[in-house]
């Protein structure tokens, strides 16, 4: 942690290499969570490619070092808004799929369902679920009270539901 | 059936070398970037020198309302930020009270005319509708352009936001916001600077934009709060009739262990609206924990900071904004004062009441 945090600052200071080490370090959960909103492989890479861009270009304006993965993310989802407009790819039907497991299938289902569901309850599922940030967490990232965080979660949740085939859900 | 999101995750396969490369690719093009300002100041300057035809516009609320139907646009790719809280406190364009009227407003470049058509001003923001008029406007390479704004006695300003709509055959217009993180001053000057306009391989500055503070009422308060060596309070409050600037600062000695944390943050970014004890929502907030200065006395350190709030609040689960001014006037507001601390945790330092009259104009 404050191998971490020293990084942080000398990204802050201009270090350029710190910066990238620390993203790289994070290059999974930011193209995973790219994945997740765009559900288009080539566009996940350029939103990764924009959040690095910006995340360069504004690093030293983080002010606190233990908000930097809120600070990234919530620059990934900005960027990432500019792909919601288009239409999501389908993915590809799970016989086509290399590995046709149940699991898989069952992974897909989830997949497929999340394409389908608006893109502001989308993102908030995604960051709640699988980014595991809380609902003051997400309302930070997000900019919106923490009320509509919840409500969005919760109108996201309905979604699956009923419109993603979720029979029940904790 | 439970949404696996683990299994998901586990199974999204993570192309790392592409991944690691689009990084490098990003760290290239913010280099790049940074090279381009150094050539868009010079380039800025000296088309600052050249005299420009000054048409004072005087605005009319059906003269500025732009077709984008919404500011700032949530859904589509249109910009690169929401902000909720500058579409509430500039979305209404009936309100003439946000309008300026804009002196040295347009510039040719090739076939096309640039005019900013209006700039509205609420304490702690700003923003301002620029026309496209002309042939060969290409509406995705407009949304490519990279705006540069600078105020004077701004040294930086922040989450510049913008969207663009489409107005008739050949006219785009552009609506672009942003906060200004420094105490208000009777007069000030916006530049613009549009690199790749167009598409274009062309820097564009436009004419300097000069405008007044907006409007608002000063009022001082001596409320603090002290936890564990740490002193806050509020200090002041310059309310405007759509947003408001929340002044408060933290002192502290140099010899205190988060000595170097404090001096880089506190915020204030949660007001809770209530009345009677009971809860009405959250007021928007705009930008927080905005650090505007400090000053030190023998061993103390005192740091100034400021956020800016919209006048409107939102109940909880609840995405219409309601007014302050419609309150009674017993509701107050409830401002948290967070400091950093060690944890991923905010230390909360106190809160401070205000009435809610005292945030209005």
């Amino acid at each position: 942690m404050a191998e971490e945090t020293g990084l942080i600052l000398a990204a802050k200071a201009g270090d350029q290499e710190a910066l990238m080490q620390l993203l790289d370090a994070r290059q999974e959960k930011l193209y995973k969570t790219a994945f997740l909103c765009v559900h288009d492989p080539q566009d996940a890479l350029d939103i990764v490619q924009d959040t690095s861009l910006q995340a360069f270009l504004s690093i030293h304006r983080l002010r606190q070092p233990q908000y930097f993965d809120t600070w990234l993310i919530r620059i990934l989802i900005n960027v990432s808004r500019h792909y919601y407009r288009r239409p999501l790819p389908p993915l590809p039907a799970p016989e086509q799929m290399l590995d046709a497991h149940r699991q898989v299938d069952l992974h897909e289902d989830l997949m497929q369902a999340l394409a389908k569901v608006p893109a502001k309850y989308r993102v908030v599922l995604i960051l709640f679920y699988f980014n595991e940030l809380e609902a003051n967490e997400i309302a930070a990232v997000l900019r919106v009270p923490t009320g509509t965080v919840k409500s969005r979660l919760n109108r996201g949740r309905k979604w699956l539901r009923e419109k993603g085939g979720m029979q029940h859900e904790a | 059936m439970k949404p696996d999101w683990q299994k998901m995750s586990d199974q999204l396969d993570v192309p790392t070398n592409l991944v690691h490369q689009a990084l490098r690719r990003g760290q290239a093009r913010a280099n790049l970037r940074r090279r381009h300002r150094h050539i868009g100041v010079l380039i800025a300057t000296a088309l600052m020198l050249v005299a420009v035809v000054i048409n004072p516009l005087t605005l009319q609320a059906g003269g500025v309302a732009p077709a984008i139907r919404q500011l700032l646009d949530q859904e589509g790719k249109k910009t690169h930020h929401f902000d909720p809280t500058m579409n509430q406190v500039f979305g209404d364009m009936a309100d003439l009270s946000v309008y300026q009227p804009v002196q040295g407003n347009h510039v040719v470049v090739g076939a096309v005319t640039l005019s900013v058509r209006g700039v509205m001003a609420a304490p702690g923001m700003r923003a301002l509708v620029i026309d496209y008029q002309g042939g060969h406007l290409d509406p995705t390479a407009l949304r490519k352009q990279t705006i540069t704004v600078t105020m004077t006695g701004h040294d930086r300003i922040l989450d510049v936001s913008q969207n663009y709509g489409q107005i008739a055959l050949g006219h785009y217009r552009q609506f672009l916001a942003f906060y200004t993180p420094a105490p208000e001053t009777p007069s000030e000057t916006i530049s613009i600077r549009i690199d790749r306009f167009n598409g274009q391989a062309k820097n564009v500055t436009l004419p300097a934009l000069h405008i007044a503070a907006p409007t608002a009422t000063h009022r001082t308060f001596a409320l603090t709060a002290t936890k564990a060596d740490v002193t806050g309070g509020v200090d002041a409050v310059d309310a405007g009739a759509q947003a408001f600037v929340l002044h408060y600062h933290t002192s502290f000695t140099s010899t205190n262990s988060h000595a170097k944390a404090l001096r880089q943050a506190a915020w204030i970014s949660e007001a809770t609206v209530q009345r009677h004890g009971k809860t009405l929502g959250q007021l928007l907030l705009g930008t927080g924990g905005m650090r505007i200065g400090d000053t030190s006395r023998g061993a103390t350190r005192t740091v100034n900071f400021q956020s800016v709030f919209a006048t409107q609040y939102q109940k909880d689960g609840n995405d219409k904004a309601l007014a302050l001014r419609d309150l009674p006037a017993d509701a107050t507001v409830l401002f948290r004062l967070e400091l950093p601390s060690g944890s991923t945790q905010r230390d909360i330092l106190g809160t401070f009441e205000l009435p809610v009259s005292t945030l209005l104009p």
